[in-house]
């Protein structure tokens, strides 16, 4: 294996783990606020919210 | 927490771009890795960001089984997320690393075993929240989980100095640094700017937890 293609690998796959990760948890937030919306809930940011 | 997020977030971005040009282009090649030196500025702080994940769910367990407040618990688990995708990329980028260098993606050395036992501690970790009946009883196991695995961190660190390890002792230990001048700084602008995506991705991975727990609180009163 070359340098730039164990380079290029690496990086990919780190930046793609990350990059991944990132939508999934954006994805289930906006599911999340929509979910609240729907059920009723003060449509504004999580400081509104009380934790139990 | 959402501007906190957002700086906190941008502030990552910024450091990220400076860490892939000081990585990929102003860091000279190593004089025995050549250019393979450069896997190090994703691998190191991959590791790294594992290590604080780990420590996060350990204190965070610790409170959560002291004070009993679902806070500590949001924290723990949203850690214990990030600990497993880190370690996973740790043990990556490593085994990219070690495939032209060692001239093996895998051997069976102290420092590998040991990391490759914490991404499995923390894979049985979110398993157990994850096929919990009853959600407060996962908690509480997966809170000592965190806790037992926790311990596998300092064993992964000292790996190298306790057992005959293929895998390179530490090159900076305490003040006393192993590395050309440029490297270091290359390291320790991806160390900040990963601890800043960690801690980015845990206050988004923690508004979640919020989110969702206010939406099964609200949809179990209507």
């Amino acid at each position: 294996m070359t340098p730039a293609v164990a380079i290029a690998l690496a990086y990919t796959v780190v930046g793609a783990g990350i990059l991944i990760y990132l939508q999934r948890v954006r994805r289930r937030l906006r599911k999340a606020e929509a979910d609240l919306r729907a059920q009723g809930e003060p449509s504004g940011s999580a400081e509104a919210l009380t934790v139990r | 927490m959402r501007s906190l997020s957002s700086l906190v977030g941008g502030a990552a971005v910024i450091l990220l771009a400076a860490g892939l040009y000081v990585g990929l282009v102003a860091s000279p090649p190593d004089a025995f890795q050549g250019d393979y030196v450069r896997i190090m500025y994703v691998h190191v702080p991959s590791a790294f960001v594992a290590y604080l994940a780990v420590g996060t769910v350990f204190v965070a367990s610790i409170l959560y089984l002291w004070r009993g407040r679902e806070v500590y618990d949001h924290v723990a688990h949203s850690a214990g997320e990030l600990a497993a995708l880190f370690t996973a990329l740790a043990l990556a980028g490593g085994m990219i690393w070690g495939k032209p260098v060692w001239g093996t993606w895998w051997t069976w050395d102290a420092r590998l075993v040991t990391t490759a036992i914490l991404f499995l501690i923390f894979a049985g970790y979110l398993l157990v929240r994850e096929l919990a009946e009853d959600r407060r009883r996962g908690a509480r196991l997966a809170a000592v989980i965190g806790i037992i695995g926790a311990l596998d961190v300092p064993i992964i660190h000292y790996s190298v100095v306790w057992f005959r390890t293929l895998h390179q002792p530490a090159s900076i230990v305490r003040g006393d640094i192993k590395m050309a001048p440029p490297m270091v700084t290359a390291l320790m602008i991806n160390l900040l700017a990963f601890a800043l995506l960690y801690l980015y991705l845990l206050l988004q991975r923690v508004r979640l937890e919020r989110l969702e727990a206010a939406g099964a609180a609200a949809g179990a009163e209507s």
